[in-house]
C-alpha cells in the first residue's frame, strides 16, 4: 500500500467516491454501491467476468510436449476458459451471497469446471470436475491384440514362437535365429499409451457459530488406460501338459491397466477460542481396482517337436497381479493452546486402519499356478499410529525455544502363512514355498533446542536430537523365515 | 523435526479486532455495523483510493471485503489505528508510517512476527495449528510474504500460479519441476500445497499427511497395500527410490536402474563386484558370464531397458501367491 507525505487528492474521482461515501453513510445501510459510481472504482471491486473461446493448433506430434496439457497431437483443437463471478457479497451488494464459475482448458484432456457458492460466514458450497491425461507415449509397438486399458492380450493365431535360440553379441542375423520371423514383424502396431483421471470433488462448509464450524470434502477419482509395465515369463522346451522344461527367462512390456476409482472423504470440525483451537477430523480413502490381474499369451513357448514355428495355436497364458483393492479409515485430533502470546503447544493424535482383501489372481500357465495358496485372500490389516507435540517460547525476539516429540507406528498385524508356487526362471520340478512376512515398524523422535538471532539471517543455534526406528514382525512363521524366503523346496 | 527460528509470534496486535472469530457471532452485520465498517475503511480510502498504483480497493472483492459478514476486517484490523500516521507526528520528518507496513516502500517493512500476528488474530488453529515453530515461522516468513490480500485473486490460491510464488525461494524444487519425468506441476494440474502445508505440519518436510507415504498414498493409492508380499524400502518411504519433485529419470528415480537397486541388493544375482577383466557376474549391467566366453561385456537380460524391473515389477509390493519375488 502506498502512503503519501502530500496533502490528500483533490482529483475529481477522488471527491467523487468520498462524496458517494458520505452520501451513503448518511443514507444507512451503506453500501459499496453508492461510493463506487467511477469505472475505475467498478473495475476495482467488482469481478471481472469472461468467457474465452479459442482454437489451438499444434504443428506436431509429441507426446513429451503434450504429456499433461493434452496437446500431444498435430492439429487443431478446440479452447475454452471462463469466469463468471457475482452475488450481493459483491460491490453494490450488502449481503454476504457469493457464487462462481469457472473454468480452464475446456475441449482438451486437461481441462476443469468448478462451481460454488458460499452465503459468507454461515455456508458454503463447492462442486469440482477436473480431468487429466498423462500420455506416457506414442511410440510403443506390439504384436497382442486387445485394447490398451483391458487386462487380457493375446497374439493372432498366426503369430507362432518367438525363436530364442542364444545369440552372442557381433554374430551375423541369419535365417533360422533369433530374429522374428515377417509373419510376427507384420503383426505389430503402433499404440498411444496414456492414464486418465477424471476427479469429481463436493465440498462444504457449515459455521455454526462464532467457535464452531464444520467442513466436508469428498473426492471421487476414475482412472483407466495404462502405464507400461515390464513382466516376465518362462521359455520352455516342453508342451502344456506335461511337465516344462525350463529353458531361459523372457521378458515383455505391456501396458498395465490402470482402471481404479478411489472415493476419498474428509470431515473436520473445527473449535476456535480465545487461547486455544482444535480440529477432530477423519479421513477415509477407498481404493477399487476393477481387475485382479494381467493376463497375455507367452510367445516364448517353444512349439513342440514337429510342430513348425507359426503354427501353434493355443499360446500358454501367463498372469501378473495388479494393485488390489484397499482402503484406510483414519481419526485425528489436532490442536494447540497458547499459554501466553510467547509460550504456545500444539500438537496432534491420529489412528488408521488399513484393510485389503481383494482375491488372489489365479494364474493360466501351468508352470506359474499357485500350488499351495492358504487361503483366497490376504485379510490383511494395517494400524497406524501418530502422535506429536511440540512447545515453542519466544519471550524475547531473538531467541526462539522448542521441544517436540513424534512417534509414529506402522503395525501390521496380516496373517503370515507359507505359499508354494513355482517361480519363474524354475522347472516345476522345484515348487518353492516362501512365507509373507508383514513388517512393522515405529519411529519415535523427540528434539529441543536453542536459536539466536544475532543479526539478519545470522543464528546461532544448539539443539540434541533422539531418533529412534525399530522393525518388527508379528508372526513366528515369518521371523522363523526371515534371511531366506526359501523354507522349504520340495519336490514335484 | 522442530523449528527454531528468530520469526517471534509474541506479539500482541495492536489492531482493533472487532471481528475477530473468537469475539464474535458468525452472523451477518447489521446495517450499523456496516456503516461503523465503512467509515472506519473511509478515514484511509479519502487517500488510498483507486488511483494507489496497487490494487487498495480491490479488497472489497476478496473474502476480506464482504460487509455483509460481521468477521470482516476494516483497514484497522490490519494496518492498525496508525495515529501518528493519520494526525501527524511532531518527532518525525514528514508523515509518520501506519503501524504495520506489510511491503517495503517509503516506510520500512515491519517485523515478520508482527505482521503475522495481524492474520492469526482471526486465521489460528486448522491448517495453521502447527505454524509456531514450523519451518516458516522460524525462517522469518510472515503470510504477505507469500499471500497477496488486496488482489481480486491471491495467486497463492490458484492453481497454475502457487507454484510460482513457492519457486521464489525454493529454486531447487523449481529446476526439479523442469526435469523429464515429474509431476504435473509446471502444467499447473498440481500445487505445491497437494502435498505440503507451508503453516506448519506433523510430517517431514511441512508434508499434509504424517508421514511421507500417507501424503503419496492420498493419490497413489494403488500402492498403499498392504501386499501379500511387501517391499519394505516402499511401504516405509516412498523417496527411498523416488524424488518427487521431478528427475531425469522416469518414473521420477533418484538414480537409474539397475544401479538404484543395487544401492540395497548387492547379492549374487547383482554382484557388487567391478566389472573388469578378472570380475565375476553382474555389474552395472554387464555380464560376461552370458558372453558365451566370448570375453565380450554386454547387457545382461536382467539390466536391460527397464533393468531389474523387467521381471521384478511390482517393486511396491506384491499380491500374487506367486509373487514373493515380486515377479508377479
Amino acid at each position: 500500500m502506498k502512503t503519501r507525505n502530500r496533502p490528500l487528492s483533490k482529483k475529481l474521482v477522488s471527491l467523487a467516491v468520498r462524496g458517494a461515501l458520505v452520501a451513503a453513510i448518511a443514507a444507512p445501510p451503506i453500501t459499496l454501491a453508492q461510493d463506487a459510481g467511477t469505472d475505475d472504482v467498478k473495475a476495482l471491486t467488482l469481478p471481472t467476468n469472461f468467457i474465452q473461446v479459442g482454437g489451438d493448433y499444434n504443428s506436431n506430434q509429441s507426446d513429451k510436449f503434450g504429456e499433461y496439457n493434452g496437446l500431444y497431437k498435430q492439429g487443431a483443437k478446440f479452447l475454452g476458459d471462463l469466469s463468471v463471478a457475482g452475488g450481493d457479497g459483491y460491490g453494490a451488494g450488502t449481503g454476504t451471497m457469493r457464487y462462481a464459475l469457472s473454468g480452464t482448458d475446456l475441449g482438451t484432456t486437461a481441462g476443469s469446471l468448478n462451481a460454488s457458492v458460499s452465503d459468507q460466514g454461515r455456508w458454503n458450497l463447492g462442486v469440482g470436475y477436473d480431468q487429466l491425461r498423462h500420455q506416457l507415449t506414442n511410440s510403443y509397438q506390439t504384436p497382442f491384440l486387445g485394447a490398451m486399458g483391458g487386462d487380457n492380450f493375446t497374439l493372432p493365431g498366426n503369430f507362432g514362437v518367438i525363436n530364442t535360440a542364444y545369440k552372442p553379441p557381433g554374430f551375423k542375423t541369419a535365417p533360422g535365429t533369433n530374429d522374428l520371423t515377417a509373419q510376427q514383424l507384420n503383426s505389430f502396431r503402433s499404440e498411444d499409451i496414456y492414464s486418465d483421471r477424471k476427479n469429481f470433488s463436493l465440498t462444504a462448509g457449515y459455521q455454526l457459530n462464532a467457535n464452531w464450524d464444520v467442513k466436508l470434502d469428498f473426492n471421487h477419482l476414475m482412472q483407466d488406460g495404462a502405464k507400461l509395465l515390464g513382466v516376465a515369463g518362462d521359455q520352455v522346451n516342453t508342451p502344456p501338459g506335461s511337465k516344462y522344461t525350463w529353458a531361459g527367462q523372457t521378458a515383455l512390456v505391456l501396458p498395465n491397466p490402470t482402471d481404479y476409482a478411489t472415493d476419498t472423504f474428509k470431515a473436520a470440525a473445527n473449535w476456535l477460542g480465545t487461547k486455544s483451537y482444535a480440529t477432530l477430523s477423519y479421513y477415509g480413502s477407498f481404493f477399487h481396482d476393477s481387475y485382479n490381474s494381467m493376463s497375455w499369451n507367452n510367445p516364448f513357448i517353444k512349439a513342440p517337436a514337429g510342430v513348425p514355428t507359426g503354427t501353434l495355436s493355443v499360446f500358454p497364458t501367463d498372469t501378473i497381479s495388479t494393485f488390489p483393492s484397499n482402503l484406510v479409515n483414519q481419526i485425528n485430533l489436532t490442536g494447540g493452546y497458547e499459554f501466553s502470546p510467547s509460550t504456545k503447544l500444539n500438537g496432534g493424535l491420529s489412528y488408521a486402519r488399513g484393510e485389503q482383501n481383494m482375491g488372489y489372481p489365479g494364474s493360466g500357465n501351468v508352470g506359474l499356478t499357485p500350488l499351495g495358496v492358504p487361503d483366497v485372500s490376504l485379510h490383511g490389516v494395517v494400524d497406524i499410529k501418530h502422535v506429536d507435540l511440540k512447545l515453542t517460547n519466544q519471550s524475547w525476539k531473538a531467541l526462539a525455544l522448542a521441544a517436540g516429540v513424534k512417534f509414529n507406528e506402522r503395525d501390521n498385524t496380516t496373517p503370515s502363512n507359507p505359499y508354494t508356487y513355482n517361480n519363474i526362471n524354475q522347472a516345476v520340478t522345484q515348487n518353492e514355498t516362501s512365507v509373507n512376512a508383514p513388517m512393522s515398524n515405529k519411529k519415535t523422535q523427540a528434539n529441543v533446542g536453542a536459536d539466536y538471532q544475532i543479526s539478519g539471517g545470522q543464528h546461532l543455534s544448539a539443539g540434541y536430537e533422539f531418533d529412534h526406528t525399530e522393525r518388527w514382525c508379528n508372526n513366528a512363521a515369518a521371523n522363523t523365515a526371515q534371511g531366506s524366503l526359501n523354507v522349504a523346496v520340495t519336490g514335484s | 523435526m522442530i523449528g527454531l527460528g528468530s520469526a517471534g509470534t509474541s506479539w500482541t496486535s495492536p489492531a482493533d479486532t472487532p471481528a475477530a472469530a473468537s469475539d464474535s457471532a458468525a452472523a451477518p452485520a447489521s446495517a450499523a455495523a456496516q456503516n461503523e465498517a465503512l467509515k472506519r475503511d473511509q478515514i484511509c480510502t479519502r487517500c488510498h483510493d483507486e488511483s494507489e498504483s496497487k490494487p487498495v480497493l480491490s479488497i472489497y472483492q476478496t473474502k476480506h471485503g464482504v460487509r455483509g459478514d460481521s468477521r470482516t476486517p476494516t483497514c484497522q484490523s490490519c494496518h492498525g489505528e496508525s495515529e501518528k500516521h493519520l494526525n501527524g507526528d511532531p518527532s518525525s520528518h514528514g508523515r509518520a508510517p501506519p503501524d504495520v507496513i506489510f511491503s517495503k516502500g517509503t516506510y520500512a517493512l515491519s517485523d515478520e512476527g508482527l505482521r503475522a500476528a495481524q492474520c492469526l488474530v482471526c486465521h489460528k488453529g486448522t491448517n495453521r495449528t502447527r505454524w509456531d515453530g514450523g519451518q516458516h515461522q522460524a525462517n522469518g516468513v510472515a503470510c504477505n510474504n507469500c499471500h497477496t490480500i488486496h488482489a481480486p485473486s491471491d495467486p497463492l490460491l490458484s492453481r497454475g500460479t502457487q507454484q510460482d510464488k513457492c519457486f521464489t525461494c525454493h529454486k531447487e524444487q523449481r529446476a526439479d519441476t523442469l526435469k523429464i519425468s515429474t509431476h504435473p506441476i509446471d502444467a499447473g494440474k498440481m500445487v505445491c500445497s497437494d502435498c505440503h502445508n507451508p503453516h506448519g505440519a506433523a510430517g517431514p518436510k511441512l508434508l499434509n499427511m504424517n508421514t511421507v507415504n500417507e501424503t503419496c498414498w492420498q493419490c497413489h493409492a494403488d500402492k498403499r497395500g498392504p501386499f501379500l508380499w511387501e517391499h519394505q524400502p516402499a511401504v516405509e518411504d516412498c523417496t527411498n527410490c523416488h524424488t518427487p519433485h521431478g528427475s531425469n529419470i522416469t518414473p521420477l528415480l533418484k538414480s537409474r536402474p539397475p544401479f538404484l537397486c543395487q544401492e540395497c541388493h548387492d547379492g549374487p544375482h547383482n554382484s557388487k563386484s567391478a566389472a573388469g577383466p578378472n570380475a565375476a557376474g553382474f555389474q552395472g549391467g554387464l555380464s560376461r558370464t552370458n558372453a558365451a566366453n566370448s570375453g565380450l561385456l554386454f547387457p545382461s537380460t536382467q539390466a536391460a531397458a527397464r533393468g531389474c524391473m523387467n521381471c521384478h515389477a511390482m517393486v511396491h509390493g506384491s499380491n500374487d501367491p506367486a509373487g514373493a519375488f515380486l515377479h508377479r
